[in-house]
């Protein structure tokens, strides 16, 4: 990027000074790194300032003959006489640009560039051919084999997420990853602080080397810099610190603050048998060479490599681009409108233009003075308009959900990337807005402005034809966002009521997490978090376990046999949950067939979902006998409805659920603590963590707060989170609502533009024809025919501006459908309405404009001749 | 000088005044030397050192003998004589300034 910006400098000092700039550039940005991200930040703001300046001066300086300050002097005193003016096209324009840049960066941390390592390309994967669908673990005996062939990678490590409970004065739990040493020369990366992890540093048996990141460095030691060395307490040996990452690095695994060294033949490495994997492919070998390769190695037979990169995982990239198209729709907006205006301002000053080109202004100084006036506008716009991106950026990450303010590699922040978009949108924007200017000086000559001496400077038909049309553009771009709102707010409301299966009314979800050193205590401990959680007066009823649309995940089944016959399967992935006997009538799921479940009910009964009951049990499903696979037979007595996924409401499957009942367990034996690690050696990691979660029926949802925090206090030292079912189910339809939002505040400003440009060519078209009005009114014309004409002449400009608009949103709804539910059966009627709306808007913004017209004068125009 | 030197690049001739130093070396003496007040970036930097370049006040030279072998690879810069010259009538110019300041009765 760097080297980018000096290509700003002229070829010879960019010869003389280029490289050494480069390098002390990065030498005082590693310094500023040091200091905090504010610091490289403010460094990248001073750099680009500084050789913005130093371009300019190299450039313009020698050319102009020390006379860059006074035309500087003169564009500053231009911009003044018509601040008013300005001041609004800073404006629109800073919002765009804010707007644009806070898109950019989010887009550009999610999908553009997401993996910011150096050579992010060269990183690859393994994943099972076999098993394409799969998650991309790698069995342990095969890394080795991976590991050995450095013909074809540069470093392999393995890696496995994992939680570390962090003791001490700052109890902390911790997501983190176990990972074979060399993981940061893989990624091309290295610490802020200290070292990597290396072999040596996984032969301890008494502590465990790791890097931490410095939000853990700082909350444990204060400096950075002074935690390597030192340990960090944990609820298993101590953690030795070898290395700081910097604040601004992220991995793959999101939200991971520790990084762990691990032997894999060591007793922490032998407690996974499957690792996810990493490596840096060799010289210019690509992905599809290197699966070759593998290929003809002795791997076991369900489990074939296949390598990949990064950018193979990244998302459909449809979403993105409707965000940046929005983006550029609105900047279009406020282009339009600039050059509107600059037109407007550039046809009022022509004389002035043709008595400067009479007395010996040459094109040079007339285009130099029409791009330094711009640039200070435009300079002023991209200054708020970043300033604004710097404030609201924190806004913007805290209002997405969690996994998109913790996971992005990328984060997204105000980097250099987003700087060099902003920049390029302003360069841009200057080129746009100066154009009318260029224009009209180049042509304005002196005896063309003597002879129009007295009439009224709105321009030739060629202008006014111009900002018509720029007029009907500011319509369509509001047009098509506002098409954009609707149709993603309808969206998001259609999916936010889609039928559960189940009533979410006033329904809450309990998590009580046990950390490691009591989690052999929680089977013992359920009856009594239940009891507790009952006890409480805004408690109805409470029962342990999944809501009806997350249980158990869906497994492949091999063999179903109804009422003893075998059916036929292709692929087919069933769910089984094993649940109480008043499940469904907790959570209230109408019974389509049959009956609940009873008290006493035998295990050999089952409730299936109206999906399995349609799919294989056609004519009928209670009374009849289910087998699957090697599981014991059992007779369905009830069918109640599909409770739908997060996953299947937005993609339409359903995956057919059988449920059997839960048998009924007295309170097991309290197991004794686990015994004491012996000197030298390690525990084999059993379960990290375990979670008791409780659902609730409250007797008012408002009681939530009140209900937390009374289990938090009967339960001191464990760490209790609760939320609403109907919120949480609200919170993952985020992404139409994000869309609608956007596209509500665009369309909006965009739709004001566009008003106040129809108000303004009308009202232009007024004063031009004022003449004319006046002879028609002289001649018997009423004040209603010409107010009406005035009106006509909106009307034109409008509704070129809707069927542009209209048919580039039928276009564009062909990219978006994915996106959105029933677009096309929405779309017309959608059309019509923003349509009737926009045309109702522009007919009232013109209603002055015609007022005006209707009450000329004939005898005041008549005497003006 | 026709016309009075700016406080970055009266910094950089301070700090050239002391024997030859490269581009970095320069803004970390100055940073220290100002208490961390004038901190001058890469662009900053060269754009003066590119003026008082093209103006003869600085020219470049070899490292010194006792330059580290990755200095020894840098660009270093020295003043001439006419360096020295604006340096010192800057001084002056700074000083009789400080004198008309002090005759007012503004101390610092």
């Amino acid at each position: 990027m760097y080297r980018l910006l000096l290509r700003l400098l002229p070829r010879h000092r960019r010869a003389q000074y280029g490289d050494e700039m480069e390098e002390v550039f990065a030498m005082a940005m590693k310094d500023a790194k040091r200091r905090g991200r504010a610091a490289g930040l403010l460094l990248w703001l001073s750099e680009l300032v500084g050789v913005v300046t130093f371009a300019v001066r190299q450039r313009l300086l020698p050319l102009s003959g020390g006379r860059l300050a006074a035309d500087l002097r003169w564009a500053g005193k231009a911009v003044r006489n018509q601040w008013h003016s300005h001041a609004l096209s800073i404006s629109l324009l800073a919002i765009a640009i804010a707007a644009n840049g806070l898109i950019f960066s989010a887009v550009d941390s999610l999908y553009l560039d997401p993996y910011p390592y150096p050579e992010a390309d060269r990183i690859v994967s393994f994943r099972n051919a076999a098993a394409p669908n799969g998650p991309p673990f790698v069995p342990r005996a095969v890394i080795q084999a991976l590991v050995e062939r450095d013909d074809l990678f540069e470093g392999v490590v393995a890696y496995a997420t994992t939680t570390i409970f962090l003791t001490g004065h700052a109890p902390q739990r911790v997501r983190a990853i176990n990972a074979t040493p060399g993981l940061l020369a893989t990624l091309g990366v290295k610490p802020a602080w200290g070292r990597d992890l290396i072999a040596a540093d996984v032969a301890r048996v008494d502590a465990d080397a790791v890097l931490i990141s410095e939000s853990i460095a700082r909350t444990h030691f204060g400096d950075p810099g002074l935690a390597v060395g030192r340990q960090l307490a944990s609820s298993d040996v101590p953690l030795v610190v070898v290395g700081v990452m910097p604040a601004s690095f992220r991995f793959s695994e999101g939200g991971v603050q520790i990084w762990r060294g691990v032997d894999l033949n060591g007793p922490l490495g032998q407690a996974r048998q499957t690792y996810l994997m990493q490596a840096r492919l060799r010289g210019s070998i690509s992905p599809t060479a290197a699966t070759e390769a593998l290929a003809s190695m002795p791997f076991p037979s369900n489990w074939r490599p296949e390598v990949f990169t990064f950018t193979d995982r990244r998302p459909d990239p449809i979403r993105y681009y409707a965000l940046l198209g929005a983006g550029v729709c609105l900047w279009l907006t406020a282009c339009a409108n600039v050059i509107t205006l600059q037109l407007a301002l550039a046809t009022a000053r022509r004389r002035t233009f043709a008595i400067q080109r009479a007395l010996g202004a040459t094109s040079g100084s007339m285009v130099r003075a029409a791009l330094l006036e711009c640039g200070l506008v435009i300079g002023a716009a991209a200054a708020a308009g970043l300033t604004g991106v710097w404030l609201l950026l924190p806004v913007l990450v805290s209002s997405l959900p969690a996994s998109f303010s913790v996971s992005p590699i990328n984060p997204i922040d105000l980097d250099e990337r987003v700087l060099a978009f902003v920049l390029i949108s302003a360069i841009t924007t200057w080129m746009l807005a100066a154009l009318p200017s260029l224009l009209v000086a180049s042509r304005a000559r002196l005896l063309d402005v003597l002879s129009s001496v007295g009439r009224a400077q709105t321009g030739s038909r060629a202008t006014q034809w111009t900002r018509q049309v720029l007029t009907s553009a500011q319509i369509a771009i509001a047009m098509v966002l506002l098409i954009g709102c609707l149709l993603f707010t309808k969206t998001y409301l259609q999916r936010v009521s889609i039928d559960k299966g189940f009533d979410a009314t006033d329904l809450v979800e309990i998590s009580v997490l046990f950390p490691p050193q009591s989690v052999h205590l929680m089977a013992q401990a359920r009856p009594g978090i239940l009891a507790r959680i009952g006890a409480h007066p805004s408690v109805q009823s409470t029962i342990i376990g999944s809501i009806p649309s997350s249980g158990n995940s869906p497994f492949s089944i091999k063999q179903l046999a109804v009422d003893g016959k075998p059916l036929e399967l292709e692929g087919a992935y069933i769910r089984v949950d094993r649940v109480s006997e008043s499940y469904h009538q907790f959570f209230r799921m109408p019974l389509l067939g049959g009956r609940y479940f009873s008290d006493d009910e035998a295990d050999t009964s089952a409730i299936v979902s109206e999906t399995f009951a349609r799919r294989y049990l056609p004519g009928g499903a209670v009374g009849r006998r289910v087998k699957l696979d090697d599981r014991p037979e059992v007779v369905v007595v009830g069918v109640v409805p599909h409770a739908r996924t997060s996953e299947e409401r937005s993609l339409g499957r359903q995956t057919p659920v059988i449920y059997t009942v839960a048998a009924t367990v007295t309170a097991p034996p309290v197991p004794p603590a686990p015994s004491p690690v012996a000197p030298g050696q390690r525990r084999l990691a059993g379960p990290a963590m375990g979670f008791v979660t409780v659902h609730a029926r409250l007797r008012a949802i408002d009681a939530l707060p009140d209900l937390l925090n009374a289990v938090r206090t009967e339960m001191p030292g464990f760490v209790v989170t609760a939320e609403s079912v109907e919120a949480a189910y609200r919170a993952r339809e985020w992404e139409p609502l994000l869309y609608a939002q956007i596209m509500t505040t665009f369309g909006g400003v965009a739709v004001l533009v566009a008003l106040a440009g129809v108000y303004g060519v009308v009202m232009l078209m007024v004063t031009h024809r004022t003449r004319e009005l006046g002879i028609r009114m002289a001649l018997g014309s009423t004040p209603q025919r010409v107010a009406n004409l005035v009106l006509g002449a909106s009307l034109k400009t409008t509704t070129a501006g809707l069927l542009a608009g209209a048919l580039t949103a039928v276009w564009l709804l062909s990219w978006l459908q994915s996106m959105l539910s029933d677009a096309r059966a929405s779309v017309v009627l959608t059309g019509a309405l923003v349509a009737a709306g926009v045309l109702a808007a522009s007919l009232a913004a013109t209603w002055l404009p015609a007022r005006r017209a209707s009450r000329i004068d004939p005898a005041v125009t008549l005497r003006a001749e | 000088m026709a016309n009075p030197i700016t406080p970055q690049v009266f910094q950089v001739l301070l700090s050239l005044s002391e024997g030859p130093r490269h581009g970095y070396a320069l803004i970390v003496d100055i940073r220290e030397r100002t208490g961390g007040q004038m901190d001058l970036t890469p662009s900053t930097l060269y754009d003066a050192l590119a003026r008082l370049s093209d103006q003869g006040l600085i020219a470049e030279t070899t490292a010194p003998a006792d330059a580290t072998s990755a200095d020894s690879r840098r660009r270093y810069y020295q003043l001439t004589k006419a360096g020295h010259s604006a340096a010192q009538d800057e001084t002056t110019r700074l000083a009789r300034l400080l004198d008309m300041a002090r005759a007012k009765n503004f101390h610092a």
